[in-house]
């Protein structure tokens, strides 16, 4: 597939090598800025975030990839495997998953994107991006209700 | 007749009056009126005992621990993201404490349908008990959040007539994690509220301990099997109780049931199932909004249909990234550009008042399915409130809408609202969620028609009761921890009454 070692991990409990690798260019599509965040492997981090769930989860992860990957010479698109075509190729390849038709490829599209979505943003690197504080534990409090109205909380 | 034993060799027998599985609305209000009517409670909670010590306010840490598969479950077609709690307190862990008694229309439908003991005025007094023991009161206006100062700002422009929510929070801080746990102990959940009463009454609460063999003879059950979870020692129980009480809500009750058998004899459980579905749509101000700080969800517009028993509602609310981020369609930098407005979102939901069209099915290995598609009406309703929800937005001044569906997913101008009118509304062409489970073993007066009668006693079995949303006729419409505490008042007075 014309991987280099950066795209191969040493730490992943359900996914295969080559199912990563799909999975980390289907992210990187979705989510571009923060695959270039150094360090943030999105792709390991769904893969550890579904470890502890139900096998089913990991099993339609699996499927799911092989379905992306290979389904576009079967689906009709291009005779590419996913993860060989260009960026162009591959955005409007999503796209046609993310409003098809056929059902189940919105549903794939969805799911793809939802482990994507909270794998970024669930996480620190996400939250100076879009400028949200996090948890106020330890920070005090945000508002004063004793009759004098909202407070804005302190920000750096 | 022994419908189903797995192995087990239980390594604790225990002899109770009444074994109580769950312990959220329905189930701690049970466990407590139960317990101080003199009987001898055991409640069984497959979710952990947290304090406010355990709530990080970090979604990534606290869905995983709080809610059913991990916040992973769906419906079958992954259309709707199912959220349920797990713990001891149950939903009532992470909802948002919106109070509001069932709507008069619902209650006179449901006693239409034959549910004996239901009216308005009989209810009244169940609503006033559960609303004092968990402090409802109304949310005052100094701490309506700066989201729904918006929301209020453009229903009011529209004569629409927005109003304030009650809840069950008291000296709330206004930190908007709720859905994460309370970090404060301000939200008066039954961990905080009911549970210790029952405990005062020497109830036992068996934490990270799921039922799963409901053991029966004739038509009486005679003990559940339950073994230890949540990576402890698997240490197995079996609690001989005079009645079984399950409310592990509108999924877990129908599918225990279901995994033992129960199914062949009334083949109503699981089915009629109603989720509310809910779609969030995000404005975006000129000015930042910080919706995610304070209350997250203060005030509301009603759209419920008495005529056609539909409608909707449509709210304000407030959420962190990972939960806003699935209601924003596209991807790439298109995606993370939208992102980055993120302070200056105000965001509204519309939850639908559904018919009954989902049904909870359970394989051959025990494996759960939750089987769902909006009615036509429904979907209509969902429309109606997109469209409502974008006049909102731009009567209170926001300049761009961030629709949630994928074929409009921007409305940078009012007049483009009517594309919603073309939008095909079906199965993930938008995220929605579920937080409400209901009606799945519904209560009736006919067997061939419903689970169990009008007091949540099982339909030809002697000494099993459901209390939770499961045996609502129908949908509610609106939040409805309220009602299913006010019936589990109730059914536990008829329960106490029928003791002999």
């Amino acid at each position: 597939m014309g991987m280099s070692d950066a795209d191969s991990c040493a730490h992943l409990q359900i996914l295969s090598q080559s199912e990563y690798r799909i999975l980390k260019t289907i992210v990187r599509q979705i989510l571009p800025g923060a695959s270039e965040i150094q360090g943030l492997d999105l792709a390991q981090r769904i893969d550890s975030a579904l470890a502890p769930a139900s096998r089913k989860f990991g099993q339609d992860l699996k499927r799911l990839l092989f379905v992306f990957e290979y389904g576009a010479p079967l689906l009709g698109f291009t005779l590419k495997q996913f993860t060989q075509m260009s960026p162009e190729e591959k955005d409007r390849y999503l796209s046609g998953w993310e409003r098809s038709h056929l059902s189940f490829k919105r549903m794939g599209f969805q799911a793809l994107k939802r482990l994507a979505l909270a794998a970024f943003y669930g996480s620190d690197e996400s939250w100076n991006v879009i400028g949200y504080p996090g948890p106020w534990l330890n920070k005090g409090y945000p508002y004063d209700y004793q009759g004098k109205g909202i407070k804005t909380f302190p920000r750096n | 007749m022994i419908i189903k034993v797995k192995e087990s060799k239980p390594s604790r027998e225990i002899e109770t009056d009444a074994c109580v599985i769950g312990s959220g609305a329905g189930g701690a209000v049970m466990a407590k009126e139960l317990a101080e009517g003199g009987l001898k409670v055991v409640i069984l909670e497959k979710g952990k005992r947290f304090t406010k010590y355990d709530f990080t306010q970090k979604e990534r840490e606290m869905f995983p621990r709080l809610y059913e598969e991990r916040g992973l479950r769906t419906t079958k077609d992954q259309s709707i993201i199912v959220l349920h709690a797990q713990g001891v307190g149950g939903t009532t862990l992470v909802n948002h404490n919106i109070c509001f008694r069932a709507p008069e229309f619902v209650l006179r439908d449901w006693e239409r349908r034959g549910v004996k003991d239901i009216s308005p005025e009989l209810m009244a007094s169940h609503y006033e008990k559960v609303e004092r023991e968990i402090s409802v009161s109304s949310i005052q206006p100094e701490e309506v959040s700066r989201n729904d100062q918006i929301f209020h700002r453009g229903a009011e422009r529209m004569g629409l007539g927005p109003k304030r929510f009650f809840h069950n929070r008291k000296d709330c801080i206004g930190c908007g994690f709720c859905y994460c746990g309370c970090s404060y102990d301000r939200k008066q959940n039954m961990a905080l509220t009911y549970i210790p009463k029952a405990e005062a009454a020497e109830a036992e609460v068996l934490h990270s301990t799921e039922a799963q063999v409901i053991e029966k003879k004739g038509n009486r059950v005679t003990s559940i099997v339950a073994s230890q979870v949540n990576g402890t020692e698997g240490q197995r129980f079996r609690i001989r109780a005079k009645r079984f009480i399950l409310a592990g809500g509108g999924i877990s009750t129908p599918a225990l049931l279901l995994r033992n058998g129960f199914g062949r004899l009334n083949g109503n459980i699981g089915r009629y199932l109603t989720l509310h579905p809910i779609l969030a749509n995000i404005g975006v101000m000129p000015e930042p909004v910080h919706f995610y700080e304070g209350i997250p969800q203060c005030e509301y517009v009603d759209k419920l249909s008495p005529s056609d028993g539909g409608g909707y509602l449509l709210e304000g609310i407030g959420a962190h990234p990972v939960l806003t981020s699935l209601s924003i369609h596209s991807f790439g930098r298109k995606f993370e550009a939208a992102m980055k407005e993120y302070n200056y979102f105000t965001v509204h939901y519309v939850m639908v008042k559904d018919r009954p069209q989902g049904e909870i099915r359970v394989s051959k290995n025990g494996t759960l399915s939750i089987h769902y598609r909006l009615h036509k009406k429904d979907q209509e309703s969902l429309r109606q409130g997109m469209k409502l929800s974008a006049q909102v937005f731009f009567s209170a001044g926001a300049k761009k809408v961030y629709l949630n569906h994928v074929d409009a997913a921007v409305l940078d101008h009012p007049e483009e609202i009517a594309r919603i009118d073309r939008l095909k509304i079906e199965a993930n062409r938008m995220v929605l969620y579920s937080a409400h489970q209901l009606s799945s073993c519904r209560m009736g007066s006919d067997p061939k028609s419903s689970v169990t009668d009008s007091y949540g006693k099982m339909h030809a079995i002697e000494n099993l009761y459901l209390s939770d949303g499961s045996i609502f006729p129908t949908s509610l419409g609106h939040n409805p921890q309220l009602t299913i505490m006010a019936l589990a008042t109730r059914n536990a007075q008829f329960l106490l009454r029928n003791n002999s």
